[in-house]
């Protein structure tokens, strides 16, 4: 009954389908909650997510807030994402994490521009994202392009018998279909472990289950427990609803993974899925906020390299040429990773090269004003070197009596430069160039005026 | 088609949930059986809220409640059959 079925989303840089669009604002920490509520205010379909962490954290607890707030910014309901922090460096680690999916994220931070200068800033680039999420448009995806995570609203005896079941009985069909599922809540399955146990695809999993099932009991509550817990689990909210037992709510919560289906892998906190689509737990608390947040969480990290070996992503085989590069180390007052640029034309010509402060320029454009449409690039014979650092406009050749007699002493950096621009250009033989350029030149305009001739006889 | 007032999740189990709002000591109660299907009756012992559960025959202290045809913990005080079950006569087995 499942086959063919088809929803519409939007389809991500790294090739995942998301059913939202949020442009989202995202906290560092808790005393960025402010900008990122004002921003939210200030233009609308934006969506600020405060929270209460970030800071005075350490290790293991400090790595998953990281890989949270990553999480989350990667997440494909999520379009772009404007980062706020109070300084770069923690801000720029969430920048440089959410963008290896290859959307679009800014980072802002407080100190040294005060509360009311980053949220004029955020915005303005908030509203430019808001403008361009607006006009993505969604596609015809296959059911398998989904990914799932499911968590009990509030548990008493009705979600035991229907919505539970009906959740169970939607995994049994579409995981089938090829659809990744999450579930989780490791502090709900007291008294149904022996079922949640059984259902690992193999015993090694259900190994794996049991130890995150059993460092909850061991190391979580027998460790800290002060009295019986029949008041805490299930919750008062529970026992109001009917539920008299942990056993008795655990059975009802794992009636959510339906009767056919087993879960592939037990991953940690907002950890992704990593062995393809099928169904997966995940080791998180039954609080509601705190499991959906590290379940939605679940991004795909390290995209970039994965992507120039060819990346399976729902479906389809990706096999792309990211040119992003690692920043966290810039924005940390660290080197700079990228040395090269290049510059090209709008016709798609290689017009300049540039490594760290030498600019080698292969093109000239020689005209000013609207001309700069009309005239040609000129293809230099031997190309022009400029030092941005000493000359940032390029005028050294025009303005200095003194260009020629350095540009010979420097001549020695034609030879690198040569390499360099060899070694660009490989890559366009393994990634070639996806779209043929926009052009205004004759040589395409006649090509397009022919075509149209012939398919019009 | 009559609707059910009492839904039970397995044979096995000895408790089973009301699933309609106000209903009477007394009610004749159409029980049905979600795993497959099957129906009986059973009288209403006391007032019993929706979603609370109900005992299905009498039980005794130390045995064990069975929903979802599984172990959901210890019977603390007498139930008589088509009374209510809860926190005061029902406990959990771990903690």
């Amino acid at each position: 009954m499942a086959q063919n079925m088809k929803l519409s989303g939007w389809r991500r840089q790294n090739g995942r389908i998301g059913v939202r669009n949020h442009v989202v604002m995202l906290p560092l920490d808790d005393l960025s909650n402010a900008v990122c509520e004002a921003v939210a205010n200030n233009i609308k379909g934006t969506l600020a997510l405060p929270h209460a962490y970030g800071r005075l954290q350490f290790g293991a607890d400090l790595d998953l807030f990281f890989r949270t707030l990553i999480g989350t910014g990667s997440n494909p309901n999520v379009a772009a994402v404007i980062v706020v922090g109070i300084e770069p460096h923690w801000t720029g680690r969430v920048v440089d994490g959410i963008a290896k999916t290859g959307k679009p994220v800014t980072g802002f931070w407080i100190e040294q521009n005060g509360d009311i200068n980053t949220i004029a800033a955020a915005s303005r680039k908030a509203k430019e994202y808001v403008q361009w999420a607006s006009e993505l448009p969604r596609e015809a995806c296959d059911i398998s392009d989904l990914w799932i995570s499911t968590k009990c609203g509030e548990s008493d005896t009705t979600t035991g018998l229907a919505s539970c079941p009906t959740i169970g009985n939607m995994y049994d069909k579409l995981i089938p279909q090829g659809i990744y599922g999450i579930f989780g809540e490791t502090s709900e399955i007291t008294g149904g472990e022996h079922i949640a146990k059984a259902r690992a695809a193999t015993p090694e999993v259900a190994e794996k289950w049991y130890a995150m099932w059993k460092a909850y009991q061991d190391e979580v509550i027998e460790a800290h427990k002060t009295d019986d817990l029949s008041d805490s689990q299930p919750t008062k909210g529970n026992i109001e609803g009917g539920l008299t037992t942990i056993e008795e709510k655990a059975l009802g919560n794992l009636e959510k993974i339906g009767r056919t289906c087993r879960y592939i892998d037990a991953l940690e906190p907002a950890e992704a899925p990593a062995k393809g689509p099928g169904l997966y737990y995940m080791d998180t608390s039954s609080a509601a906020a705190e499991c959906v947040t590290l379940m939605a969480a679940a991004g795909e990290p390290d995209i970039a390299n994965k992507l120039l070996e060819g990346y399976d992503a729902g479906g389809k085989t990706f096999k792309v040429h990211l040119d992003g590069y690692d920043q966290h180390d810039l924005l940390a007052g660290g080197p700079d990773k990228r040395h090269a640029f290049f510059y090209w034309t709008d016709d798609g010509d290689l017009a300049g090269l540039r490594y760290d402060q030498w600019k080698v320029v292969f093109l000239e454009q020689q005209a000013e004003g609207i001309h700069v449409w009309q005239q040609p690039l000129i293809p230099l014979r031997a190309p022009l070197l400029f030092n941005l650092r000493t000359d940032p406009f390029e005028r050294a050749d025009h303005e200095s009596g003194e260009y020629e007699k350095w540009y010979v002493e420097r001549m020695f950096v034609m030879a690198p430069a040569q390499a360099i621009v060899a070694r660009e250009l490989q890559t366009f033989k393994d990634f070639p160039p996806r779209q043929k350029p926009g052009s205004f030149s004759v040589g395409d305009a006649m090509d397009k005026l022919l075509n149209a001739e012939h398919s019009s006889n | 088609m009559e609707i059910p007032q009492l839904l039970v999740h397995d044979k096995k189990d000895n408790v089973g949930v009301v699933v309609v709002e106000g209903l009477k000591a007394g009610t004749d109660m159409l029980g049905v059986v979600t795993a497959d299907n099957s129906t009986f009756r059973l009288t209403a012992a006391a007032d019993i809220p929706i979603g609370y559960k109900v005992a299905l025959k009498s039980l005794e202290p130390g045995d064990t409640a069975i929903k979802y045809g599984e172990d959901i913990g210890k019977i603390v005080a007498p139930i008589a059959k088509g009374a209510h079950v809860h926190t005061y006569n029902l406990k959990t087995k771990r903690w």
